[in-house]
Formats: C-alpha cells, structure tokens, sequence
C-alpha cells in the first residue's frame, strides 16, 4: 500500500515557469534598491530605531502631560467658593480690606447707636 | 557562514543594498514557489515576490534579529499572497472544465499530469492551507517555523495541514484514471 505522501509529488519544478524566468526576476529585484528609497535616505538607521521602551516612555509622558492639562483647566474653571467668579487681582484686594477691617477705629457714631439713643 | 548568519551581519554593519543583493540571490526562487502555491498564477506569483522584497527593502532597517531572515521573508510573503487574494476577492479554483490548467493526457499518469493534477489539488484548498500545505510538504519547514511564519498555534498549523494533505491526496486519487 502506497503510503499518504507518496500520492502527492514533491516537486514543482514542471509547474509552467517561462524560460529564464528567475535570472530575470533576480535583475528586476536587483534594481529596488536603485528605485525605490533607500531606507537610509529615509532617516532610518538600524541604531537610531526608537527601541519599545523608549517609545512607551514617550507615551507615558504625553499622558501626564494631557493629564496635566486636564487638571489645570479644572481649576481654572472650578466656581469659587463664593459663587461668584473672581479676578485675582479682585481677590488680593479683598483679602487686603477683609484683613484691615479691625484694625480701622469705629470713627462713625451712627453705626454703633442703640435705640436709647435716638431721640424720639 | 549560511546566508542567514550573512545577511544579519551585513545589515549589522549598515550594508543594506549589499545584504538585500544576498537576500534575492538566496530567497528569491524559493519564495517565488511558495508564493505560487497559494496565488496559482505565474504572473500574481511575479507580482507578490516583487512586492514582497520592495516591502523587505524598505523595512531592512527594523528587522529585529528575533527571527531569522528566512522566516521574516517567508512571513512577508505569506501575508502579502494571502492579502493579493483577498484583494482579488476571489478563490481561484482550477477543478472543473474551464479551469486555467488543462490535463496534459488522458492515457495513463505521466509525471506531468501529475503535477498539473497537484496544481488544481492545491487549488481546491483555501488560501491559508495552500500556506500551510507548501511550506510543510514543499519547503519542509518545522511547525515552530512555521508558527513564527503565519502567527498560529503548532497545534494548529499540524491539523490544518493533516487536512490540507487528505484532500489534496483524495483529489489526485480521484482523478488519476
């Protein structure tokens, strides 16, 4: 009994193939590197290839920096705590009057007047 | 010094054009025939393997020596003849009455009736086997090889190719009178 392989021949040498057709197709390749750019005009070194690691890295970095952003826009735009929206500058002098307040001598009789004081 | 251990020293050394030379001289012919096994037609074949070694040309330079150059070119042309196919969007059959290859006689089982006979068995299978069933029966890779060839399983690549051969045998039978 014929074994499996013994069906299906091993070669494809008959197979139709013109006449002299690898030395030509070992010319037509040959002229690829003449055509086609070469990899080292592309800026493509075999030491300058960026390995993974780096590459990774370069991608950590860009997501804290995005993560960065965000975090600073949500400050910028987070509501005071007043409700109201203030200017810096508004704020410095706020704290300015807010902080001088007691120290600013009650000068105003009328502010501080009780009802056995007025004159009905 | 085989070709591998060659090449990968040229392109250590930044020599690309000279490395791709010893690439066509060593790889050209056999990836031509495997690259036949799966398109069938002389002149797709032509038109892969030219794409196949522009594609290594320019992607020289990030070969990574994980793999040998044999099995990286081997994996291009694979996947650039299984991709031609799905572009043609057609699986080319050849069994039947108005298939591209002819028998050669009808009297007895010639060595060339044969092999056309192996053509249209080829062409029954479907374009990843055709893969499979060339680089284990014509090329006599090992499974690992070819695992690292066409990204599959050892397991996997030993049953498709158990199939690929029962129907390629079960063909030639059957139409060998």
């Amino acid at each position: 009994m014929k074994s499996r392989n013994a069906y299906i021949p091993k070669e494809r040498k008959d197979w139709e193939v013109p006449s002299g057709y690898f030395d030509d197709l070992k010319s037509r390749l040959s002229l690829i590197p003449a055509m086609a750019d070469s990899p080292a005009e592309n800026g493509l070194h075999a030491e300058r290839i960026v390995p993974a690691p780096r590459r990774r890295g370069a991608w950590v970095a860009a997501l804290s920096a995005a993560a960065a952003a965000i975090a600073l826009l949500f400050v910028l735009m987070r509501p005071s705590p007043a409700g109201e929206e203030l200017n810096p500058a508004d704020g410095i002098q706020l704290y300015e009057s807010y902080a001088l307040a007691d120290l600013i001598p009650r000068t105003d009789p009328y502010l501080y007047m009780t009802d056995d004081d007025m004159d009905y | 010094m085989n070709e591998d251990s060659l090449v990968l020293s040229l392109l250590q050394e930044g020599q690309y054009e000279e490395a791709f030379s010893k690439m066509v001289e060593a790889f050209s012919e056999k990836l031509y025939w495997h690259v036949r096994s799966i398109v069938l037609d002389h002149d797709d074949a032509d038109d892969v393997v030219q794409e196949t070694f522009l594609k290594a040309w320019k992607a020289l330079p990030t070969f990574r020596a994980d793999s040998g150059i044999y099995t990286w070119l081997y994996r291009i042309a694979t996947n650039e003849a299984l991709s031609f196919l799905r572009r043609k969007k057609e699986n080319v059959s050849l069994d039947g009455e108005g298939g591209v290859y002819t028998l050669a006689g009808s009297d007895g089982v010639d060595g060339k009736k044969a092999v056309t006979l192996l053509e249209r068995a080829i062409g029954t299978l479907p374009s990843r086997q055709r893969a499979v069933f060339s680089l284990r029966h014509f090329d006599e890779m090992t499974y690992e090889c070819m695992a690292a060839v066409l990204g599959a399983s050892v397991g996997a690549l030993k049953a498709s190719y158990h199939f690929a051969e029962e129907k390629v045998k079960r063909f030639i039978i059957s139409h060998s009178d």
